[in-house]
């Protein structure tokens, strides 16, 4: 059994159930600039556009806009696999997924990509009218370059998202309460409302675990024109890197889970 | 050569901890023996049905063969391959139906819920959609054209086809059903039925069906195994079973008119005696291990004191005289 069978199967899951939600398929398309929006007014009641820009060297609207949909895309994925142990128990099917022979990593993987790939066509609708604004023609590159790795950021998140989801899971049978207190902390340690170059030396090391984190960087310092390539190359290694080792300890930690749950018995509700 | 099993339970014991709440925050944990020492074989072609009250541990023994549950002592063992540490393999071998009504995902249709399912379970991607096909056939969605709705949309009957499909999917060599036709229409759990018995019979395919309907398991299951309060109680064909508690034949004589000398009657019936009176009849019951031997004394006894013996009959234990024989005995 390959990656390519379970790929097709959550692919096709996940787009027949997308077409039969409409407000899902809205939502995809509007988020973003609500974001964008909710962010602008807040940061307009205690400074202003002017001052944001002053201080990091971005305009407000990119920076936000960039970041709004960074988050989208980054948690889209992880969210679906946080999400989906308690999905499953609601829908029954928990006990046949358990009982599949599928290749765990290979499953959460498949569970991650389709999600992914609307945000590409969302990434560039969105940002790219604004990019070529800001930043001229060459904006529509920095745009793709952007949708790129944030959606390779989004798929570095499958680890993560299958240690926090076993051991959230492990925890409490509920474990989606748990998840719901780990997620906005993911968000700052990812660093995309708070640019990690900016948080104290010991948190930006803490936040090295997190792959995604450092495509997150990357980001911003290409939108404030910071970049070098060597900076890239090191951002990028390490997320690599951090993506490849923690793949055997989110599979370990779900199959922890699993194992917990066939001495205590699987719920069906 | 002996047969080998294709299913066998050696002493399965398990527990389950539970809390006992009281109050706000007090509580205190407590074990629940949900199997006791459940032991036995099932071989190839077979169906057995796994019968008990609720709460005597078959679906515990199900989850337990099904590789979803980790007993706390004993071995299971299905094609030879042990059910905690060669789990893949006994993935591989079985089908599993757990409830009726749930198990896939609202907004995909029948045909798209089992492509899913296909795919998860490791059949190739050249093969899914015509082995998708075969099992809607199979099951009968096709003929009623539901492949193609959503679940959401199904009847119970139909979700217990698809359910049903689902375990056919990987055409397995082990089936594994757990109240197949719980809560279903009588055309719609003859259908389940007929297919189950189809299953064993003509594809030679090993067959472990809970139920609670006594009647199905008379038809359906070629042996059962009673549990009862987590431990095995009774096994065998039903006719078998039945023979068991012979004890319990029932005699039923009615007679015209008041047929007197009951002291001379329990003398020879003992004290099972029951005498019922209505619309100037009589009827005298008793229930007799061999009531052959004593109907003759009986009849004699109510025919020299000039009673008109009006209907004679004998009635056979049933199934459900058994379930209820041995649920008291667990």
């Amino acid at each position: 059994m390959g990656l390519r069978e379970i790929l097709w199967a959550e692919w096709v899951a996940f787009y027949k159930d997308l077409t039969r939600r409409k407000s899902l398929i809205v939502s995809f398309i509007v988020y973003p600039y609500i974001l964008t929006l909710l962010f602008i007014i807040m940061g307009l009641a205690v400074g202003g556009l002017t001052s944001f820009g002053q201080r990091f060297h971005v305009s407000a609207i990119t920076f936000f806009l960039t970041m709004s949909y960074l988050m989208l895309t980054l948690l889209i994925g992880a969210d679906m696999i946080m999400q989906r142990p308690s999905s499953d128990m609601w829908a029954g099917t928990l006990p046949y997924i358990l009982a599949s022979p599928a290749p765990r990593v290979l499953r959460y993987l498949a569970v991650a990509l389709p999600m992914l790939a609307p945000f590409i066509v969302q990434g560039i609708v969105c940002l790219t009218p604004v990019y070529v604004y800001y930043y001229g023609v060459e904006g529509s590159v920095l745009a793709l370059l952007v949708v790129f790795l944030s959606v390779l950021a989004g798929l570095f998140m499958v680890p993560i998202a299958m240690v926090i989801m076993g051991l959230a899971y492990m925890v409490s049978e509920e474990g989606w309460r748990i998840i719901n207190i780990a997620r906005p902390l993911l968000l700052i340690l990812l660093g995309v409302y708070y640019p990690r170059y900016l948080l104290p030396l010991v948190f930006r090391v803490a936040t090295m675990i997190i792959p995604s984190s450092s495509l997150v960087e990357i980001i911003q310092y290409m939108l404030i024109n910071n970049l070098t390539m060597s900076l890239a190359s090191v951002l990028l290694g390490i997320a690599t890197a951090s993506f490849i080792l923690l793949l055997p300890i989110g599979s370990k930690t779900v199959a922890r889970w699993e194992e917990g749950l066939r001495f205590k018995g699987v719920k069906e509700y | 050569m002996p047969r080998s099993p294709s299913v066998e339970a050696i002493g399965l014991i398990k527990r389950y901890k539970t809390k006992e709440r009281k109050g706000l925050f007090k509580g205190r944990t407590i074990v629940i023996e949900a199997l006791k020492g459940v032991s036995f074989k099932i071989y190839p072609g077979e169906v057995v049905g796994l019968l008990g009250p609720n709460g005597a541990g078959k679906t515990t023994t199900i989850k337990i063969i099904s590789t979803l549950l980790i007993p706390d002592e004993g071995e299971a063992y299905v094609k030879g391959y042990d059910v905690v540490t060669e789990a893949d393999m006994v993935r591989k071998n079985i089908g599993v139906m757990l409830t009726v009504e749930k198990g896939f995902y609202n907004k995909l249709t029948g045909r798209e819920n089992l492509e899913y399912f296909a795919a998860l379970y490791g059949l190739s991607s050249n093969i899914i959609k015509k082995r998708v096909q075969e099992v809607l056939e199979i099951v009968g969605l096709e003929e009623l054209g539901a492949s193609d709705r959503l679940f959401e949309e199904y009847s119970l009957g139909m979700k217990a086809r698809l359910n049903l499909a689902r375990a056919l999917l990987r055409d397995p060599d082990v089936v594994l059903l757990d109240e197949p036709t719980l809560g279903l229409d009588p055309p719609s759990a003859r259908k389940i039925r007929d297919l189950v018995k189809g299953l064993a019979h003509r594809e030679g395919k090993t067959v472990l069906y809970t139920t609670h309907n006594m009647f199905e398991a008379e038809i359906v299951c070629d042996r059962i195994i009673l549990i009862n309060k987590g431990i095995t109680v009774a096994e065998g064909t039903p006719d078998e079973l039945k023979d068991k508690i012979m004890a319990f034949r029932t005699v039923k004589i009615m007679v015209k008119g008041e047929p007197y000398r009951y002291d001379k009657l329990k003398e020879i019936v003992g004290i099972d005696l029951e005498i019922r009176k209505e619309n100037g009849l009589t009827t005298i019951m008793f229930k007799a291990r061999k009531p052959e031997e004593l109907i003759g004394d009986v009849i004699r006894v109510l025919v020299s004191n000039g009673a008109d013996i009006v209907k004679l009959t004998v009635e056979e234990p049933t199934l459900e005289d058994v379930f209820v024989y041995y649920s008291g005995k667990g």
